[in-house]
């Protein structure tokens, strides 16, 4: 529960980071920079990140929490 | 079915459809009033506008009108479509592909259809955009991958069609007996377009991998776009922002209305011998134009910042799903 938490927490710092970042200069670096952009890639890859850790040799998570953590950073360059 | 370059759309006969927009311009409909309703309250479509009722991967347009399987069929069943005016080469007779992961490399064969009642790919309205364009249901169930067609990563010892023509305008050795080893490829896509490298094709024995290292890839260069596989299992249709289709890219590359030189580099980098990019959608484009586009090597930094997140593909890189659209494969073509 501890673990969830922390997840959850950090799910929490990514999103509000993020949301500094996407209203900063910085922003117009992600790759999608709308909000249909955004959630349309980050659809995609939740449908796809098993892959993206086997294929780089990385065990995938099993907290839902940190895979949205993922999710999110993922959106922002996922094409 | 035609392409109208005035107005950017296909000319399917029954009716246009617009790439930009992902659908057709008007709705379909059946003289059969219960058919035309059973498109407007279809579930997974919703709509009369969307391209073989929303799901291409299974369903097929010929006419811009109907598709086989659809409800606008008589009782006694659709009568064959009439073949496209294209220059799609026919699927060749093959045996069926065996099931799992494993069957992707076992050989030329015809897949299992996907899904209740999958006949086939539906992307032969793209059919006359390029000399090679092939419709496939996912590389990653299937093993009707063109690549086997130009050699076989089992054996290693079988190229052919396709390949050797490509492989022949790029000086590269095919012979079974001295370019393949040990399960890996080595130096045949190091070399293409990127000009100026080792003599040496392939590692005739020993390690090809480490032949592979050895041979290197210049920092930058031209690299035919077919010889580089997808990071990504999908891309979606536009570019950054939404701005530019990456469909009609690769149709101005095609048509000489763009020209991949004034296209930013794609960024690649090698592993186990084969070259990856991490531009997806510009290699989509320049894979469906077949012309050589213009690359650099990815820094290690930004390789750090992207794979983690890009590297989802299914069936190393030779395939990737227009979203929306279906599911393209031209490598090694």
């Amino acid at each position: 529960m501890v673990r969830a938490v922390n997840a959850k927490e950090t799910l929490i710092a990514t999103l509000e980071e993020l949301a500094n970042v996407a209203r900063s200069e910085h922003g117009d670096s992600w790759e999608n920079v709308t909000l249909p952009g955004f959630l349309e890639a980050m659809a995609a890859w939740l449908h796809s990140y098993e892959r993206a850790y086997t294929n780089t040799g990385r065990p995938i998570p099993d907290d839902p929490w940190e895979i949205m953590v993922a999710a999110v950073r993922a959106a922002t360059m996922y094409e | 079915m035609r392409w109208d370059s005035a107005t950017g759309q296909y000319d399917m006969g029954f009716r246009n459809y617009a790439p930009g927009l992902n659908q057709f311009l008007s709705r379909d409909m059946y003289n059969g009033a219960l058919a035309d309703m059973n498109l407007a309250t279809d579930p997974f479509t919703g709509n009369r506008y969307t391209f073989g009722a929303g799901n291409p991967v299974t369903n097929i347009e010929l006419d811009g009108h109907m598709f086989p399987g659809s409800g606008g069929c008589p009782a006694s069943g659709c009568a064959p479509a009439p073949a496209p005016a294209s220059t799609t080469p026919p699927a060749p007779s093959l045996p069926a592909c065996p099931a799992g992961v494993a069957s992707r490399f076992a050989g030329p064969c015809t897949p299992a259809p996907m899904g209740k009642d999958a006949p086939g790919g539906s992307l032969g309205f793209l059919a006359g955009l390029g000399d090679s364009f092939v419709s496939l249901l996912d590389l990653g169930m299937t093993a009707a991958n063109p690549i086997q067609g130009a050699y076989n990563m089992a054996t290693g010892n079988t190229f052919s069609g396709a390949y050797t023509r490509w492989a022949a305008r790029h000086g590269i050795n095919t012979s079974p007996n001295s370019t393949y080893t040990g399960g890996r490829w080595a130096g045949a896509v190091l070399q293409m377009g990127a000009g100026g490298l080792a003599g040496g094709l392939f590692g005739a024995a020993g390690d090809a991998a480490a032949a592979a290292e050895d041979a290197g890839i210049a920092d930058s260069g031209n690299i035919a776009a077919r010889s580089v596989r997808f990071t990504q299992d999908s891309i979606g249709q536009t570019f950054k922002g939404g701005k530019g289709s990456v469909l009609q890219l690769g149709q101005d590359l095609a048509n000489g209305d763009a020209s991949a030189s004034d296209l930013p580099p794609i960024r690649v980098f090698e592993q186990d011998g084969n070259i990856y990019s991490l531009d997806n959608r510009r290699l989509f484009a320049g894979q469906m134009a077949n012309v050589d586009l213009p690359y650099t090597t990815a820094p290690q930094s930004e390789l750090d910042a992207e794979l983690p997140w890009k590297f989802t593909t299914n069936n190393e890189g030779t395939g990737i799903m227009l979203r929306g659209v279906g599911h393209f494969s031209w490598f090694g073509q």
